[in-house]
């Protein structure tokens, strides 16, 4: 047999089109011809396998996709603007002053606009403000003017000038927001918090900048983004996908020290919780709540905001329990009920304060 | 990677008549690795590749029941992604037209994951020469190889005839084969 049969046979039967005659031939030639043999070997493994990073990825993207879908699934389910159908209708619900609006899904969806309008300088002139604001236990989602997609968790607050016209597109967050920013170099897009600023330079991530946490995270998710404090701007550090950034807020008012304390930053990889793949830090994109070795403290501050509820530790000890979970409850008490599972401890509630002890 | 045809179809059948948003996310896990190695071997990036197969998932959910009349769901998936890649290409270029003999593949830096579990030197000379193809033929070669796809599904998602494909095809042999003789012929 020639070369050129030879491989022209085993191009046919890698694309499936060798018959049965051919494939005996393949084999009496490689058979008697070991170096071909190898060849052959060497072309037909097959090592397709998708490794646990492959999967992970995959998850991620149906996450952000499904997300995606549920903006869409919504906005074709509202009012069609006759403009522009396929502009999605969020567009619209942002511009609009000082009215409240409620979806027919499952997510309560408040927008309150300021009686007065904030005033910020942005390059020079000053530039009108929208703002998006949610009370606790509600989320939304908006669509900024350049198309850019930001869903926002409870008791947060998300302003942003009405048209993006400047060098750069500026928001400024305080609380918790997932942003999927439209790609465009030209004007980078930076978010504004208490203590850093985010400049965008890909696309997905997740910023946690509550006034009363001790810390701020910011998660990323696809793309690349570049923090800088808002001290020290010069000071930048690049996060990558699937890196989280937490930076401590300054000392209590206890420390008495002189000079203040850089503040502590810690770069991390997130951490998915089980075998789904979710991530803590955007559980609650999809509705879920999930913590990792989690202070009950702290999954109480997360409970308090999404139920919209006080919560008080009779005993303080119970505050340094630690929980691991994945919750899809709408059911405060039913949550409480699965922790008390592995770690007994009681719960009595009176209207939307719930106290917990031994 | 083996599709089952009959899995696919059932799939496929739920997402159509009974909107089951469970076998849709089976689906888009199920195709996501393959789809965007395809797709980032022409756009040249992943991030983009992610966007095109997010819309192109999109627009399955969106057919309804006429998802039903596709016959060969990954090939069609395969043909609206290449024709997606290019026209993001087009754009990026100012709308000069790209196509496939134009596109440059040489610069794919990510690894695909059989490039990443290569345990032997064969293997990786392997890679190096399907890497140096040019870029209709390695696409060619890596739709047959890689996505087990026949000459008439290449040709389908190609925009090709059957006798282009082939030709391709044995083109990629002979150089592949090439790179490799010297290390396997010679170590007898």
């Amino acid at each position: 047999m020639s070369e050129n049969l030879f491989l022209q046979l085993l191009s046919k039967l890698l694309a499936g089109e060798a018959s049965r005659e051919e494939i005996r031939q393949l084999n009496e030639f490689t058979a008697s011809n070991p170096e071909w043999l190898a060849i052959y070997n060497e072309l037909t493994d097959k090592q397709e396998m998708s490794t646990p990073e492959d999967d992970l990825k995959a998850e991620q993207a149906f996450a952000l996709h499904s997300l995606k879908m549920q903006l869409y699934n919504e906005s074709s389910n509202s009012i069609i603007d006759n403009s522009n159908i396929s502009t999605p209708s969020y567009k619209r619900f942002a511009s609009l002053r000082g009215k409240i609006l409620i979806a027919a899904t499952s997510i309560l969806l408040i927008i309150t606009g300021l009686a007065t309008y904030k005033y910020v300088l942005q390059d020079g002139k000053p530039a009108q403000l929208s703002v998006v604001s949610t009370k606790r236990g509600s989320r939304t989602n908006v669509t900024l003017p350049d198309g850019t997609t930001v869903w926002v968790n409870s008791q947060s607050k998300l302003q942003y000038s009405d048209n993006f016209k400047g060098k750069t597109r500026e928001v400024w967050l305080s609380g918790e927001a997932f942003f999927d920013v439209k790609k465009d170099p030209d004007h980078p897009f930076i978010i504004h918090t208490n203590k850093i600023n985010i400049k965008v330079l890909g696309t997905a991530f997740n910023v946690k900048s509550y006034p009363e946490d001790p810390t701020i995270e910011t998660s990323l998710i696809r793309g690349r983004i570049e923090v800088n404090f808002t001290d020290r701007p010069q000071e930048t550090i690049i996060l990558r996908p699937n890196e989280k950034l937490t930076v401590s807020k300054d000392q209590s008012q206890f420390e008495k020290s002189p000079d203040k304390k850089d503040s502590k930053i810690k770069l991390e990889n997130l951490n998915p919780v089980n075998k789904e793949k979710l991530f803590v830090e955007t559980a609650w994109l999809s509705n879920r709540i999930a913590f990792t070795d989690t202070r009950l403290a702290e999954i109480c501050s997360t409970l308090q905001r999404r139920f919209n509820v006080e919560i008080d530790f009779e005993n303080k000890e119970l505050m340094d329990y630690r929980f691991t979970g994945i919750f899809e409850e709408e059911n405060l008490d039913q949550i409480l009920n699965v922790m008390k599972l592995s770690k007994p401890f009681n719960h009595t509630t009176y209207g939307k304060k719930i106290t917990l002890k031994f | 990677m083996s599709y089952n045809k009959y899995y696919i179809s059932k799939l496929q059948q739920d997402i159509a008549l009974i909107r089951d948003e469970s076998a849709y996310r089976k689906l888009f896990l199920l195709f996501h690795q393959s789809m965007i190695r395809f797709a980032t071997s022409i756009v040249l990036s992943e991030e983009v590749a992610e966007e095109i197969y997010s819309d192109t998932m999109l627009k399955i959910w969106l057919m309804e029941d006429k998802l039903r009349n596709i016959q060969d769901l990954r090939q069609y998936l395969f043909k609206v992604t290449k024709n997606s890649a290019l026209n993001h290409l087009t754009k990026a270029a100012k709308n000069r037209f790209i196509d496939l003999d134009s596109i440059d593949m040489l610069s794919f830096s990510s690894p695909s994951p059989e490039e990443k579990m290569l345990s032997n030197e064969f293997q990786r000379k392997i890679s190096e020469a399907v890497n140096a193809l040019p870029p209709k033929c390695q696409l060619v070669y890596r739709l047959i190889k890689e996505e087990e796809f026949n000459y008439r599904q290449t040709a389908e998602i190609l925009d090709l005839s059957l006798n282009t494909v082939e030709r391709h095809m044995n083109s990629a042999m002979k150089k592949i084969v090439g790179h490799l003789k010297p290390y396997i012929i010679s170590s007898k």
